[in-house]
């Protein structure tokens, strides 16, 4: 744990996966397993989420303690088996935070993006 | 419930995938998975969803086995490393285990070979599961109890009846051999002998035997057609096409001129039908001389085989068959027997080839299996006692993060390391014993083992088997080691690993032993039938079979000129020879003087005047038949059993009848033993007529030179018959050849244990003495003599061969009393044969091991108390 708090500041950012895979279980709230959240990613990118694309942002996150996650109790449409339920932690949500000032501060240098494609 | 069955993914996907998962998150996965399955179903149908499913599997399995391979070679390199070091470093140790480990895996799939050899007979049918014959069971009287006895012949008139009256046969064909067992086919100036059959026109369509050249449908179905095989086709005609030449075919009463309609190929090594020829059963049909055979209920010559339809039932076949057949004799139920049964299951008096009994079968196979497995205890024990030894490099595995599942698979790997060499070793071996193997056996092997998935299947399943039962115990005892201790101390002593060690060599040689007993009870046997007085002289006797009419008109030709020769004795032309009088006639009534009746079993056969005295035979009462005498067409011999039924005191004279004639009673011929040694003798006429058999009794003398001279003289007498020819000896010896084989299995195999045994306790002892170097030398210093420490190091050996020996006499013992009993005269097993067999193997034993003991009784104390 120690070792964790002090590397929290030079921490990597997150990749554009686990940024959207974050994103999308904030969303979900109770609901965040893993077919919604699939089903809301491809929903908003238009682009195929295999389950194998989704596991492993939720398992890379689950074990630097962006997410934490616990089982529910046994659903019958799945054979009997329960659902994982994943949660931002409190560390999850400050690294969005993060990710997210360190490009609002980068698309604020750009004057304006759309007017510059029309120019080209 | 029936809804949430039918929308459930495919099992084995599922339980792939779950196999994928199985480290991380299985169940929830697997989950996600059905949920999404479910939601596939609603909008796309089951179907779909479960295409699906399985491409997602397929999808997850590339990664999944890259991941593992991945992660199993890590340590794979170092495994491999140490497992070839070890071997490397314990030289002697790896090539016992390994030698012990192949020999017995060589035994072992030999035997497989054979046993799916014998168990493959007439399988090759394509309806082999459907195809029966047909079987007459009948109640008979053996002396006191009352036996049943199975018959195959039956009328012809029966076959055509049997597929119109019945529903459940499907087709029947009926078939006979030729009169005498072979006949001599002739085509140009070249003749040959061949065994073969008469052959209805289904015979093809029942039988898969593929035709070459015709029809199945059309080659049997006219007279005077001959289907031969590609053997005697090439034999005749070389390489030209045989379909349309003439073949004259001549047998001791028939002979007919007959054209080539087909050719069959050759029939299989594992076929209990076998034939060189099949001549068409019109041929006989058309000729007037046998009509008695045709549409006669009275005459049962044929072979019948049926086959069901594929709705008919055995069982209700067979019960509707008897209610006919009663219909027609009184007493006599139908049976139909499995094709597939005849090699092995087979009961009945003649058999169409000689075929082979489950239990020798089973015999072998069981062996087989002991072989192996004290192959692996050999392995076993080698194996604890070496791995004691590193005992420390698990403890530094363990202490460097290995767990107890890693261990394990490193020992299990290594076993399977030795297992896979002693394969390719075993596989050497076998192509050296193959022939020998075969010669014992008695049948051709010739297992293509790269094409046989069986025995590829047999061969994989050895090599794990081995690699389990030789590693798991050791790989168990090492891995739940606790580092501190396997670290700390010398070496693990493990006093449980010694008991099983103990148990386990009692094992080995008890089987080794009770083996051996065996061998020698078995050859004592032999011994004893081949000593035993006969009653008759069977050797130096030529027998020169007759099968042909030209050469039968001229044996009384042939006897004269026989006769003539310097060399020979005398010559008696009979249809029975002493070693196999068969006719038998069966529940025969007769009436005793005061008027008491009799009922027997009679055993009879033709013979002329010579046969008494070229066989030397005992006349006891009365005289042999003799030409001076015109009345002796009418006379009979009988041998003493007969006289004692019948009461007779005097029999001289006495009347008999027999077959609507009477006869007389001129002699009484001491009993001799016409039937093997598994029957009591019986009651036996002999009558007085000329057969077909030639036996020609010879001094003793240069053999080569006098067969020389019979057979000028009989290639001048004849030329439409080749000279063929046995000694009575060797036939008298074939017909204990399966004893014979047992004999030489149970020697064999008795060798092989105790060699493998010996080496596992060579290899112990071996290991054993190293460890107590220092003891020794400390004893040596102390004063200990040579003799003394010599003592000290056997003795633990001796107790446990001498228990084995304990256990295995009772064993032994109860096997041969079985074994024995199949014989009406058998040997005393007797005491000494145990003491025999024991003393030679604990001879064998102390020799292995004393090499070891003197050289550490002898060594210098000096050196072995440095040694560290």
């Amino acid at each position: 744990m120690k070792a964790n708090d002090l590397k929290e500041n030079e921490m990597k950012l997150l990749s554009r996966s686990e940024e959207l895979v974050l994103l999308t279980v904030m969303k979900l709230q109770e609901n965040a397993y893993c077919i919604p959240i699939r089903e809301e990613l491809i929903k908003v990118t238009g682009r195929k989420w295999s389950f194998g694309s989704v596991y492993d942002p939720l398992d890379r996150l689950e074990k630097k303690g962006l997410l934490k996650s616990y089982l529910t109790k046994p659903v019958k449409e799945r054979g009997g088996r329960s659902k994982r339920i994943y949660q931002l932690t409190s560390l999850g949500k400050r690294s969005l935070i993060e990710v997210r000032s360190i490009q609002d501060a980068l698309w604020d240098r750009i004057p304006s993006l759309e007017a510059d494609t029309e120019k080209m | 419930m029936g809804r949430k069955n039918r929308f459930t993914p495919p099992a084995l996907a599922e339980k792939i995938l779950g196999i994928i998962y199985s480290d991380k998150g299985q169940f929830t996965h697997l989950g996600d998975f059905e949920e999404m399955f479910l939601n596939i179903c609603e909008s796309r149908g089951l179907n779909y969803a479960r295409i699906w499913y399985w491409i997602q599997v397929m999808k997850s399995l590339p990664g999944f086995i890259k991941n593992k391979l991945y992660w199993s070679t890590a340590m794979l390199k170092n495994y491999i490393f140490i497992a070839v070091r070890n071997v490397i470093k314990n030289k002697g140790f790896s090539f016992i285990n390994v030698t012990g480990l192949a020999v017995g895996m060589a035994c072992f799939l030999l035997i497989m070979a054979y046993v799916q050899h014998e168990s493959s007979y007439d399988r090759f049918h394509e309806k082999s599961g459907r195809i029966f014959r047909l079987l007459a069971k009948e109640s008979g009287q053996d002396g006191q109890k009352s036996v049943e006895e199975y018959e195959d012949s039956f009328p012809e008139v029966m076959t055509p009846l049997l597929v119109s009256d019945f529903p459940e046969v499907k087709n029947a064909t009926c078939f006979m051999g030729a009169f005498q067992d072979k006949a001599v086919l002739k085509a140009g100036e070249k003749l040959f002998y061949q065994s073969g059959l008469y052959a209805d026109r289904n015979f093809l369509e029942i039988f898969n035997f593929p035709l070459i050249h015709g029809n199945s449908q059309s080659v049997l179905s006219g007279p005077n057609t001959i289907v031969i095989t590609e053997d005697v086709s090439k034999k005749l005609f070389g390489n030209e096409n045989p379909i349309g030449r003439r073949i004259s075919y001549k047998e001791t009463r028939r002979q007919y001129d007959v054209v080539v309609s087909g050719v069959v190929e050759n029939i299989p090594q594992n076929s209990s039908l076998k034939f060189d020829y099949l001549l068409s059963l019109e041929t006989l049909r058309s000729d007037k001389s046998n009509s008695f055979m045709f549409d006669n209920w009275n005459v049962a010559n044929f072979h019948i085989f049926v086959e069901l339809a594929e709705t008919g039932d055995k069982a209700e076949a067979e019960e509707k068959l008897t209610e006919f057949a009663q219909t027609k004799r009184d007493g006599t139920k139908l049976a139909l027997q499995p094709i597939e049964g005849i090699h092995l299951r087979s009961q009945i008096r003649e058999e169409l080839a000689t075929n082979n009994e489950v239990r020798y079968v089973r015999l072998f196979s069981f062996i087989a299996v002991m072989v192996l497995l004290i192959a692996c205890v050999n392995s076993m024990n080698l194996g604890v006692a070496c791995s004691t030894k590193r005992a420390k490099e698990i403890g530094v595995r363990k202490v460097n993060g290995a767990n107890r599942r890693q261990i394990l698979h490193q020992f299990l790997g290594e076993s399977l390391f030795l297992s896979v060499l002693s394969l390719f070793a075993a596989l050497l071996l076998m192509k050296m014993l193959l022939p020998r193997f075969s010669l014992i056996l008695g049948v051709e092997l010739k297992p293509d083992l790269l094409n046989n998935v069986f025995l590829l299947l047999v061969m994989a399943g050895t090599t794990l088997f081995v690699a389990l039962a030789s590693g798991s115990y050791p790989a168990f005892l090492l891995s739940a080691l606790s580092p501190v201790r396997s670290m700390k101390e010398h070496s693990i002593s493990g006093s449980r690993s010694g008991k099983l060690r103990n148990i386990l060599m009692v094992f080995q040689f008890a089987v080794s032993v009770t083996l051996i007993i065996c061998t020698v009870v078995v050859f004592r046997q032999m011994n004893f039938i081949k000593t035993r007085e006969l009653g008759f002289d069977r050797e130096h006797v030529v027998v020169i079979p007759i099968k042909e009419k030209e050469t039968l008109d001229k044996r009384q030709v042939l006897k004269t000129s026989f006769l003539e020769l310097p060399q020979v004795k005398g010559v008696s032309v009979s249809s029975g020879l002493p070693i196999n009088i068969r006719s038998r006639l069966i529940n025969y009534v007769f009436m005793r003087d005061n008027g008491e009746k009799v009922t027997m079993d009679i055993t009879f056969d033709y013979v002329d005047e010579d046969f008494v005295d070229v066989f030397k035979i005992n006349v006891l009462r009365g005289r042999n038949f003799s030409k001076d005498f015109s009345e002796d067409k009418y006379g009979i011999l009988i041998n003493e059993t007969v006289a004692k039924k019948m009461g007779w005191s005097d029999p001289i004279g006495k009347e008999f009848s027999f077959m609507r004639n009477k006869y007389h009673v001129v002699g009484v011929v001491k009993d001799f033993q016409f039937a093997t040694f598994h029957h009591q003798i019986e009651p036996m006429v002999l009558f007085n007529e000329i057969g077909s058999n030639i036996s020609v009794r010879i001094y003793p003398g240069d053999v080569p030179a006098i067969l020389g001279s019979l057979r000028r003289i009989f290639e001048k007498t004849t030329q439409s018959q080749p000279f063929e020819f046995y000694f009575l000896d060797d036939a008298f010896n074939k017909l204990y050849q399966k004893e014979m084989r047992t004999g030489e299995i149970f020697g064999t195999f008795g060798g092989i244990t105790v060699f493998i045994a010996c080496m596992g306790l060579f290899g112990l002892a071996a290991f054993m003495i190293n460890k107590r170097t220092k003891e020794i030398g400390i004893r040596k210093v102390l004063g200990a003599s040579v003799a003394q420490i010599v003592t000290l190091l056997t003795r633990e050996f001796a107790g446990l061969i001498l228990l084995s020996n304990v256990i295995a006499w009772p064993v032994a013992y109860i096997i041969m009393r079985l074994w024995l009993q199949d014989f009406a005269f058998r040997v005393n097993i007797g005491i000494w044969v145990f003491i025999l067999s024991s003393a030679l193997v604990i001879f064998v034993s102390f020799v292995t091991v004393s090499v070891h003991t003197f050289r550490a009784a002898a060594s210098n104390p000096v050196d072995t108390l440095r040694y560290e």
